[in-house]
């Protein structure tokens, strides 16, 4: 069904009674949990043996084959780089429907205003025009600091989609609960919470550009794997990859370095899973990264990525990106954007601003300085709900449901804003809050069927009989 | 009595089986192990297993030579029961260090002219909020407290005698986890470990909620303090019901989001004297909240109970129904107050807190997905107590039950935190607190790229994954392996340092590797004597054959020190080591 007649799954409006229908149908999908349970951090056997992912019994071999199906390298797949906003950003603050009394009633301190209108407290809270006379939508405006936003979305052939009322159709309002589902692709109804990731199942499931022993296919930003990557082959998390060398006393000789990769390497194959695959792929990621040289990097011309920790981290993605074939993830995470109270919209130092001009800046600098290198790329930035449409009494707002997301790349149709106005009146909100009508699963599905060129979209984002099947918004050329 | 060692099968569970060691050391007494009444143990798994380094490895910090010792000598129940009674055991020493490594060393700088200021320096420790905040009043000079917070902690789990209670304590942190990085936690965090987590670790849990829903951390981190009845704040209200009590089952929860509605509407008024009440003045500044008290900075944190602020009627949480419509006239000072506490013990009372926290024990100490059979003996413990925890622990801990827990096919992995411990209790290393923040540091003990750059190890286990109040989220740091599987590079770097005297502040020297190898030990030798050290030789024969052989390679070409610097910093490298006995 197109996306446009899908609507909010009946039985998911988070009653108590309703409740009880979805823990019936959480037990039934336990085989599904448990065969998905076999994937674990490290990968699974399922491709390399033919076993089903989603068979009743566990994977029997839950070690990774050491030979692979070879591939035949050609074409650099696709670069992803995912970015999670953690803490649930609010997508009212992001895509503004100023014009919509239901909006003006409910905001104050973070209310974004038509410029035109009278009672504009004050000029900074005057939104910039994005979309407007778009048949089904309403006006669209963003605040000031999304300028580079606007930009990209405005260009000619523009590379930026925004999805509102977007994510997880669970109505959770926990972030832990909602991370895990958008992370796992799955919602609370299908299983209950993954271990593996969507992209960990996109990455055992897509392996023909993969040849040789060890992989580094990805890493995440952190001290933890994301979730995004649990699962996937050749994926560890990486918190500074400037700072990633071999574990050995400065001044060793080559042959004692060799000597301790060796015994590291032969005791952790035999030990086996989960810690062998990590190592190989710490020791893989080790090699990879030693051969690039952090400090030189030139962006393209006229690029200049924020000077935070978050635009570092993109501009070393993009670094690896143009000189990593083999790379094909990055995760990233900001935040947090859990804006309970002194939300910030519209000065610097605030906290959604400050977040909101890395972000846009962010994004800018990554876009430009990766379109003109031959390698596609793709980016999906994701949060776990959007916000209350009603703010607090603490200039601030609380966990929500429908948000924003955005996709941005070589092949992502731009300038639109993608998905169902729902709308705002009180009989059209969850709760209080702006619901979803755009599935995150259909907009990481298209991503990896259309960007990735992965057709396992049954795998990654897993269908539920009955209620849920994938299929493409329809951003992607 | 002789019992040669074989392979039990798994029906002959009160099959006694000992292992070579246990029968060296159980001397005279005999062959038997005692569970705690009196029965023989099953011991449920061929040689390999050894039920008194289990204990040592799942509730402390990592094995060491005085611990052993105690083991040996009271046995497996003896030292439980011992460890569970941490007021009776002396732990001056522990303290001694931990008060050196506050007092002894200046890491407070004088922002205006850069040097290290002793009249500032000040330790962390039995502080109020007001106290600490006072002492660190700006953004810099609070990288002090939070780095000596996070240390004491580090220190207390590397050397207490206590080392039950410090582990439970760590545990609990984590239940009740709150964010020591927050902006102003660097005076409250400690005094919540003081008075919310120290007191209750091996205490009753519903007094444990009640202590951390009260306590100035946790108002701030979850924003409650804030939460009025004209916008209830849910953040806290929901934590609550999904971390600390009720938790989640499969996913699911019991409760729904009107409930965490309700709640919220039930704790609104629970607040502190805040700093914002004391800028820019409270309504009542002089006199207010429960019972009634003038207030001023000295009180910063306090709990109060701003009456005027919640919200009063009747409030349904799972179908019990709090507050009622119709109010006392006049309104005594602290009505309102009860609805929340009453709620408190309701949650802490029900069938799934029970089943929440026992899960949660469980997954922290001995195994991911633990079987129903096991959550339920726990979270009966936990019942039929009352919400008590010793009796949880008790029975988690049962010798009687090792079949059931035994962990040979169910790996639990050295956490972060327990990583480097371990290595520090393995290898007693000098710590030298004045090299942390030497001359040339002085930038890094300000600011620079971490506040942990000048106490290196502690940096290390961030690294790796884990720190005492470093998680961002309130769900604490998780207790499944997977998630600590990605942290193998720094755990190697960080046993690379340890063994070769590059990890700031700590050294080891020739004395410090006979205390881990024996004296004069031959070169051939060195891998199972680290073995022996770390895990009572417990290791995989693969790993440490394997590692024998590469130092056998090395041997022409390094010194005696050497080579047993990199022999324990591989045996601390291998697969099998990241995993508890």
């Amino acid at each position: 069904m197109s996306h446009e007649e899908r609507t909010l799954v009946p039985g998911l409006e988070g009653t108590c009674e309703e409740k009880l229908s979805r823990r019936d149908l959480a037990r039934s999908f336990r085989t599904l949990r448990t065969a998905l349970a076999g994937v674990g951090a490290v990968g699974v056997g399922a491709t390399a043996s033919g076993q089903d992912l989603f068979s009743s019994q566990p994977p029997t071999e839950s070690r990774l084959p050491k030979q692979q199906v070879p591939g035949t390298g050609g074409a650099k797949p696709a670069f992803l780089l995912s970015i999670f906003l953690r803490g649930g950003a609010d997508g009212l603050s992001i895509l503004a429907p100023c014009d919509d009394p239901n909006y003006q009633a409910a905001r104050n301190a973070t209310r974004i205003w038509n410029p035109a209108d009278v009672g504009l407290p004050d000029p900074s809270m005057a939104g910039i025009p994005l979309t407007a006379g778009i048949p089904g939508l309403p006006d669209f405006w963003m605040p000031q600091v999304l300028q580079p936003l606007k930009d990209l979305f405005d260009e000619p052939n523009s590379k930026l989609a925004l999805f509102h009322a977007s994510g997880s159709v669970d109505p959770t309002r926990s972030h832990f609960e909602q991370q895990n589902q958008m992370e796992s692709g799955t919602t609370g109804n299908a299983s209950p919470p993954q271990p593996s990731g969507w992209c960990g199942r996109h990455l055992v499931t897509k392996t023909d550009h993969f040849i040789g022993k060890g992989l580094f296919r990805g890493f995440s930003y952190s001290n933890f794997l994301a979730q995004t990557l649990n699962g996937g082959q050749g994926v560890t998390p990486i918190p500074d990859p400037t700072n990633y060398a071999f574990p050995i006393k400065p001044g060793a000789s080559q042959a004692q370095e060799d000597a301790r990769a060796d015994a590291l390497e032969t005791m952790y194959d035999k030990f086996g899973d989960p810690l062998d695959t990590s190592m190989e792929s710490v020791l893989k990621a080790i090699a990879v990264l030693n051969n690039v040289d952090f400090d030189s990097y030139t962006p393209a011309t006229g690029v200049m990525y924020p000077p935070t920790k978050f635009g570092t981290e993109l501009k070393q993605a993009a670094q690896l990106a143009k000189t990593v074939d083999k790379l094909e993830v990055v995760q990233l995470n900001t935040g947090s954007w859990d804006t309970h109270d002194a939300q910030g919209v519209f000065a610097a130092g605030g906290r959604m601003y400050d977040l909101m001009d890395e972000l846009a800046k962010g994004l800018e600098a990554f876009k430009k300085d990766m379109v003109d290198d031959g390698r596609e790329f793709i980016v999906l930035v994701m949060t776990e709900f959007g916000r209350t449409l009603a703010e607090n009494s603490s200039a601030g707002t609380d966990h929500g449901h429908g948000g924003v997301t955005i996709a941005m790349g070589t092949n992502v149709i731009g300038g639109q804003v993608y998905g169902t106005w729902p709308g705002l009146a009180p009989g059209q909100l969850d709760i209080g809050d702006m619901v979803t009508t755009t599935d995150i699963r259909d907009i990481i599905g298209e991503v990896v069927a259309s960007a990735l060129k992965n057709p396992n979209t049954g795998i990654v984002v897993p269908p539920e009989p009955g209620v849920y099947e994938y299929a493409p918004v329809g951003f992607m050329a | 009595m002789d019992s040669p060692v074989k392979s039990p099968s798994k029906q002959s569970l009160r099959q006694i089986e000992l292992t070579r060691r246990t029968v060296m050391k159980s001397g005279a007494a005999g062959a038997l192990m005692l569970g705690l009444s009196g029965r023989a143990l099953a011991s449920p798994m061929a040689s390999g297993f050894d039920p008194e380094l289990f204990l040592l490895d799942r509730l402390t910090f990592g094995l060491n030579d005085d611990m052993l010792s105690e083991i040996q000598t009271r046995g497996y129940a003896g030292w439980l029961t011992w460890q569970l009674n941490p007021s009776a055991i002396n732990d001056a020493a522990a303290e001694a260090i931990v008060a050196d490594a506050e007092f002894g060393y200046p890491l407070w700088f004088d922002e205006t002219t850069g040097l290290p200021n002793p009249a500032k320096m000040t330790n962390v420790l039995n502080k109020t909020p007001a106290e600490l905040f006072l002492q660190f009043p700006g953004e810099t000079s609070g990288t002090t407290p939070v780095a000596m917070s996070a240390l004491a902690v580090m220190l207390r789990a590397a050397y207490s005698r206590r080392q039950l209670f410090y582990v439970m304590a760590d545990f609990w942190q984590n239940v009740h986890s709150t964010f020591l990085l927050q902006e102003n936690q660097h005076a409250l965090w400690m005094p919540f470990q003081e008075n919310v987590i120290y007191p209750y670790a091996l205490g009753n849990y519903a007094n444990m909620v009640k202590a951390s829903a009260k306590h100035s951390s946790m108002m701030l981190y979850l924003n409650q303090y804030r939460s009025d009845k004209t916008s209830p704040i849910e953040n806290y209200a929901r934590e609550l019901m999904e971390l600390h009590t009720l938790g989640l089952k499969d996913g699911v929860s019991v409760f729904d989001e009107i409930d965490v509605e309700e709640v919220a509407k039930i704790l609104t008024g629970w607040s502190m004297h805040s700093l914002e009440d004391i800028i820019e003045g409270y309504p009542n500044p002089d006199t207010y909240g429960c019972p009634a008290q003038t207030m001023d900075l000295n009180d910063y944190g306090k709990f109060v109970f701003k009456q005027e602020k919640h919200l009063f009627g009747k409030k349904t949480v799972l179908g019990k129904v709090y507050g009622s419509n119709v109010l006392p006239f006049p309104l005594p000072g602290c009505y309102g107050l009860s609805e929340g506490e009453d709620l408190i013990d309701d949650l802490v009372a029900r069938d799934e807190t029970a089943e929440h926290m026992a899960t949660r024990m469980i997954e922290w100490f001995l195994m991911d997905d633990p079987p129903q059979a096991l959550i339920d003996r726990v979270a009966g413990a936990f019942s039929s107590s009352g919400s008590e925890i010793v009796p949880m622990v008790q029975e988690l801990f049962d010798p009687t039950f090792l079949n059931e827990i035994h962990p040979s096919d169910n790996l639990k992995i050295r956490r972060p935190i327990n990583y480097v411990v371990a290595a520090l209790r393995a290898s007693n290393p000098t710590i030298d607190m004045e090299e942390l923040c030497s001359e040339n540091l002085i930038p890094n003990c300000i600011a620079g790229s971490s506040i942990w750059s000048g106490i290196k190890w502690v940096g290390s286990s961030i690294e790796i994954g884990q720190v005492p109040g470093g998680r961002p989220s309130p769900d604490g740091y998780p207790g499944e392996n997977e998630a600590y599987v990605g942290g193998l590079r720094a755990r190697l770097q960080f046993a690379m340092e340890l063994a070769h005297d590059l990890s700031l502040g700590l050294s080891l020297d020739s004395t410090k590797l006979d205390g881990i190898f024996g004296v004069a030990t031959p070169t051939t030798d060195l891998a199972e004597a680290a073995n022996q050290k770390v895990a009572l030789g417990y290791l995989d024969n693969f790993d440490v054959r394997r590692i024998q052989t590469y130092i056998n390679k090395l041997t022409p070409s390094l010194s005696y020190d050497d080579l047993r610097r990199e022999c324990f910093s591989m045996i601390l490298s291998a697969p099998s080591y990241q995993y508890l006995h």
